[in-house]
């Protein structure tokens, strides 16, 4: 039976499966021109892979990495609104465990939200929990952290909050670092009932840092990125951030 | 802090390492330089806007592909509308033999360059993935948003065409 084009070319590919190939191979001992014609399919590979080889060696233009670079801070709503990303429990994570869990620790992206919700909301001491809309919490430790600490404090602590300020709609917003499991960094603005957490992600290397750390000067960029965001003026200094609190976050 | 949020986040970087494959597949889709050049532009801001949507774990190349592949398809729609390229369904050849010979004298493109470049666009892109790019069917598949056997199919019509032409063999 011939073989035909396509499972030459699949052969050649390498996509074929053990009974593709040995059908192909019979085929390849009766008629010698099969042979030929993989080689063709791979020789063609070769050429064209030269052929386009060039642009690789090429400098990118420069208005190209700036547009890879440009701060995310602009479009930050589109990024970082939690809700959207929020686990859904009835659906089996089908893609098994990231890999930035596995200890391969990707140090910084937005979308590990998702992998926080899912994590962190399954154990006892989670710092989150979801609410009826969706909305994202601080609880336990992290809203008495966002509560009653000053930034100034945070040494040595399971959380640490870094930068306070208001936000464009007047709220106040304030980072912070959980420095249990796999680490977490992220932002909370205060509403009337409670800390909403804004984004948030994993952040290995803050869990492998132990014992002394000064707060601010080791959130992700990302984190700061979606302060930058949402900030109005600067952020409160050590006077207006114990005002602050001393009003309850209440604007 | 306004250094500290200027640094690149892992995902960034990778988009930057990107860079260089991201522009050979935009010359296979546009098949001129300054083209290709708008065309990775547009696919990295749109995967910097939904980076939200990738998933860690599975290949990013191919998913900047199949966003890149999409700015594609709105610009040439855009531009039909516009009236810009093909308008008349029966200039559609004569205008993209026009671009391809600019294409030759800007580039001075290979005879293997100009060859993909008259293929249509349904073959070029799956023989750009597999054969440029060293993705498998399966991976095509998935940045072109059709099925296996499709692109199966239109990858050997075209490089049966590009095989007859080389003298490479073939059927």
């Amino acid at each position: 039976m011939a073989v035909t084009d396509e499972m030459i070319m699949a052969y050649a590919d390498g996509e074929l499966d053990a009974a593709g190939r040995a059908e192909v191979e019979a085929a390849m001992a009766e008629d010698v021109g099969i042979a030929g014609r993989i080689e063709a399919h791979l020789k063609l590979r070769n050429t064209l892979a030269g052929a386009f080889g060039g642009v690789l060696a090429e400098p990118v233009p420069e208005r190209l990495v700036a547009a890879a670079k440009r701060s995310l801070g602009a479009k930050l709503d589109n990024v970082v609104e939690l809700a959207k990303f929020r686990p859904k429990p009835d659906k089996p994570s089908g893609r098994g465990v990231p890999r930035w869990m596995q200890g391969g620790a990707i140090a910084a992206t937005l979308v590990v939200g998702v992998m926080v919700g899912r994590v962190w909301l399954t154990a006892p001491t989670a710092p989150m929990a979801v609410g009826p809309a969706g909305q994202m919490a601080a609880q336990g430790a992290l809203a008495t952290a966002l509560n009653d600490q000053l930034a100034s404090s945070g040494a040595g602590k399971a959380v640490a909050v870094g930068v306070s300020f208001r936000s464009a709609a007047g709220q106040y917003c304030r980072t912070f670092q959980v420095s249990q499991g796999q680490g977490l960094a992220g932002l909370a603005c205060r509403e009337p009932r409670g800390w909403a957490i804004r984004m948030a992600m994993a952040s290995p290397a803050q869990a492998a840092t132990t014992g002394y750390r000064t707060a601010a000067s080791e959130t992700p960029a990302p984190v700061l990125d979606a302060v930058q965001g949402l900030i109005s003026g600067e952020p409160l200094d050590a006077k207006a951030e114990a005002a602050a609190k001393a009003a309850g976050w209440r604007p | 802090m306004r250094a500290e949020a200027k640094a690149l986040d892992e995902f960034q970087t990778e988009i930057v390492v990107l860079l260089p494959r991201l522009r050979r597949m935009a010359r296979v889709l546009a098949r001129n330089p300054a083209d290709a050049d708008d065309l990775v532009q547009v696919a990295v801001e749109r995967a910097l806007e939904r980076r939200s949507q990738w998933a860690p774990g599975t290949r990013l190349d191919g998913w900047v592909f199949r966003i890149m592949k999409n700015a594609w398809i709105d610009e040439t729609r855009s531009r039909t509308r516009k009236g810009r390229v093909f308008a008349p369904e029966a200039e559609g050849d004569r205008v993209a033999d026009d671009r391809i010979a600019s294409m030759e004298t800007r580039l001075e493109a290979s005879a293997m360059e100009r060859a993909l470049a008259a293929l249509p666009e349904e073959q070029r892109l799956p023989i750009a993935l597999v054969l440029i790019e060293g993705l498998s069917y399966k991976e095509a598949a998935e940045v072109l948003e059709i099925p296996m056997g499709t692109v199966t199919s239109r990858l050997v019509r075209g490089r049966m065409a590009l095989m007859a032409q080389f003298g490479e063999g073939g059927a």
